[in-house]
């Protein structure tokens, strides 16, 4: 009861406290949203949300299939209505007054112009009727050279890529023809042998001869670069989350000086409720706190177009044992004399060490081992889990366990080391 | 007769070397309001910390309603009231707020708590600014719910530990009736601290006078004072005449005279002799006849001092030095 007493006192003393709010919720929203907002296409995007603007003057089934192979890669953008013909006014556009690849190629034309498009394909009329007689017609890739070079390659890629893997397939379906007039030279015994393979329908499960089984090894752990998404959230929610570090100390240690503690022990309240309020209003503190920066984040992230993977079950057991390290560790400095200007430390250092502010990758050689010391870092590899490779609560398991341990040693020390009398 | 509610027998405390309280005995019967009067760091703050449970002794013995306070903390803890001379309250946090988290602490409650908020606000007249933040508060203000905070859970005995520290003259006197109700009408026990010697006369039934560590003396006011008879004269002489102090001694009105130690005059240079004379019944009474003698005697007065018999001057008698030093 006295515990939830001080739980409620200090939760009722933070939300008094404005400079609490901003650095605990606001800071880190500010510092997050901006630069999710402007987020471009990049980083940790997947291939296939680039969007490519397609003109297609063909009628015929390579143009189809040349299309339907390009939007299993990109996203195809086609066949343009509605409220994008009004922004480039060409609602009144002769071409566009049905879909048409005329309608198409301007709208593609007006993107490419305002760069909100990287590039627009243009397939001619006639495509497949030239394929059909053997003749080579290009398609043509306009792109804005201005814009992001990566993206550019990948799309020029991909065409030709595409196109090459459609012209083969024609070119050994009409082969298949050619081989069946061609054994009309041969005797009656080879004609009635192909006659017999040709009339077959072809094998359910047609296998190539050489089949190669993609197995990774159990213990695998895909290595992907974080995109801006699985940077910026999970390393604003982790560095922020140590800033109960200075919270805590700062408020036992005003509470000593103002004499208010020494006040409180002249009532029944006991060390464990002091401590145990102390425990549970940084926990809620934080836990609240990375829910919100999480939330915010995701959402923000979704409304620009990125894709990330949840499990919602893991976010919580992780943000919980985060929360746990972060106010424990607030705990033991109080429970020192240690100048307050050094509980900032935790909060500056782990965020370096643990790869708040970048990737650990990027770390000296001679500081990467002591990242191992830095509970942020074991936090920073969970989020990051969740989000890039939608690990689930097992998944997190070792990362939340190793953070529950600090706690578990933080808390024993600060217990240990408390003097309320002091 | 009263029933003693507090016993400290032999208390000590010492902090490393330095021994803040050595052997202090008292009791205090059910009703009184006890006064330790005592200048800054003379051990009276201490003797509170033991006392509510906030140190342990290093040595000697405390009861209070019969609970051994070290080895029955929690007991104890229900039973008293403690006013810090420290402000502590939450200063982000309105007088309501505040008081209610002290009733919580106590294991109020519900109806109980809001009732006894609103109790305690209004004995210490703070209606109209209950809900304004602490740290808005005059210093005296702050002190009125300071003192409500220990009042919150209804105790029996409560610890009053310099609460006009710092002060305006308006709160300082409502702390006093404060005092006064709470002792007269609810009956309620009162240790009460203080360096000033006339809150320690207006308000205590008796009072232990603490220097250095120990009590020194411990009466009623009236005893106390009593002890000076008619007052203290202090005569400032050019030098120690042993002659005329034992010609002094042997007056009627005289009870008794003794040279201070030496003490340099306020332009630091002339040494001279201070001789402190103990009036018997009447200040005036001496006075007359030490005049009439010295003209006598042709002797030369420098300075001449009457000190009023009271607390300051039972002090000033017993250590030498004033309260405030």
């Amino acid at each position: 009861m006295r515990t939830i007493s001080m739980l409620l006192n200090d939760l009722r003393i933070m939300v008094k406290d404005p400079f609490a709010f901003t650095v605990l919720l606001v800071l880190p929203m500010a510092l997050m949203g901006p630069a999710l907002l402007n987020y471009q296409s990049s980083g940790g995007e997947t291939l296939d949300a680039t969007p490519l603007m397609v003109a297609n003057y063909d009628t015929g089934q390579v143009s189809l299939d040349l299309i339907k192979e390009l939007d299993g890669n990109l996203k195809i953008e086609q066949n343009i209505s509605g409220d994008i013909l009004t922004q480039y006014n060409l609602q009144a556009d002769a071409r566009c007054a049905q879909p048409s690849a005329a309608c198409d190629e301007a709208v593609g034309r007006a993107r490419l112009a305002d760069q909100s498009r990287p590039a627009i394909l243009i397939i001619p009329e006639g495509l497949t009727a030239a394929f059909d007689t053997g003749e080579q017609t290009p398609v043509t890739l306009l792109y804005d050279p201005g814009s992001d070079a990566i993206k550019l390659t990948q799309i020029e890629k991909v065409c030709q890529g595409l196109a090459i893997k459609v012209a083969l397939t024609k070119q050994l379906e009409s082969a298949k023809g050619d081989f069946t007039d061609l054994s009309s030279i041969g005797s009656p015994e080879v004609r009635a042998e192909v006659a017999n393979i040709t009339s077959q329908p072809a094998a359910k499960n047609n296998k190539t001869a050489i089949h190669v089984d993609e197995v990774s090894p159990s213990n695998y752990k895909e290595k992907k670069d974080p995109g801006l998404l699985e940077t910026i959230v999970p390393g604003n929610a982790v560095m922020f989350a140590f800033v109960i570090v200075i919270f805590i100390n700062a408020s036992v240690r005003d509470e000593k000086q103002s004499g208010l503690i020494r006040r409180l022990l002249s009532t029944p309240m006991g060390k464990a409720d002091f401590l145990g309020g102390k425990l549970i209003y940084g926990m809620l503190t934080i836990f609240l706190q990375a829910c919100i920066l999480f939330g915010l984040g995701l959402s923000i992230g979704a409304s620009r177009g990125m894709n990330f993977q949840f499990n919602l079950p893991a976010f919580l057991l992780l943000s919980l044992a985060l929360s746990a390290s972060a106010t424990t560790l607030g705990l033991l400095f109080a429970s020192t004399k240690l100048p307050q200007s050094l509980t900032f430390a935790p909060l500056f250092i782990g965020a370096i060490l643990g790869g708040c502010f970048m990737s650990l990758d990027m770390l000296p050689a001679y500081l990467y081992p002591l990242s191992y010391l830095m509970p942020q870092r074991y936090a920073m590899t969970g989020y990051q889990d969740l989000l890039m490779r939608n690990a689930g609560v097992a998944g997190i398991l070792p990362e939340a366990g190793i953070l529950l341990l600090f706690a578990v040693v933080f808390l024993g020390i600060a217990i240990w080391r408390f003097d309320l009398t002091d | 007769m009263s029933n003693t509610i507090l016993e400290a027998s032999g208390l000590v405390k010492k902090f490393g070397d330095f021994v803040a309280v050595k052997d202090v005995s008292f009791t205090m019967q059910e009703g009184e309001v006890f006064g330790l009067l005592g200048p800054n760091g003379a051990g009276k703050s201490t003797t509170i910390s033991m006392l509510t449970c906030l140190y342990p002794p290093s040595g000697g013995e405390m009861r209070i309603f019969g609970h051994d306070v070290v080895k029955d903390a929690s007991e104890v803890k229900k039973l008293i009231g403690v006013v810090p001379q420290d402000i502590a309250l939450y200063p982000t946090l309105n007088a309501i707020d505040n008081l209610r988290f002290f009733g919580e602490m106590y294991g109020l409650k519900g109806k109980d708590l809001k009732e006894r908020v609103e109790t305690v606000i209004a004995y210490v007249a703070m209606q109209e600014r209950a809900k304004d933040a602490i740290k808005k508060y005059s210093g005296g203000m702050k002190r009125r719910i300071n003192m409500a905070a220990g009042l919150v859970h209804n105790p029996k005995l409560l610890f009053l530990d310099e609460p006009t520290v710092g002060v305006d003259p308006q709160s300082r006197n409502h702390i006093f009736e404060s005092v006064e109700r709470l002792n007269k009408e609810q009956g309620m026990a009162i240790l009460y601290t203080t360096h000033y010697m006339e809150e320690a006369e207006r308000l205590c039934t008796r009072v232990a006078i603490i220097d250095r560590g120990q009590i020194i003396a411990l009466d009623t006011p009236k005893n106390l004072i009593g002890m000076l008879g008619g007052g203290i004269i202090h005569i400032g002489m050019a030098r120690e005449d042993e002659e005329l102090r034992q010609a002094v001694a042997g007056l009627s009105a005289v009870r008794s005279a003794v040279f201070l130690p030496s003490a340099e005059t306020a332009e630091g240079q002339t040494v001279r002799s201070v001789l402190k004379v103990e009036a018997r019944q009447h200040a005036n009474e001496a006075l007359v006849q030490l005049i009439g003698l010295f003209n006598q005697k042709n002797a030369q007065i420098l300075s001449l001092e009457t000190l009023e018999p009271n607390l300051e001057t039972v002090f000033l008698h017993l250590t030498g030095k004033s309260l405030r030093q």
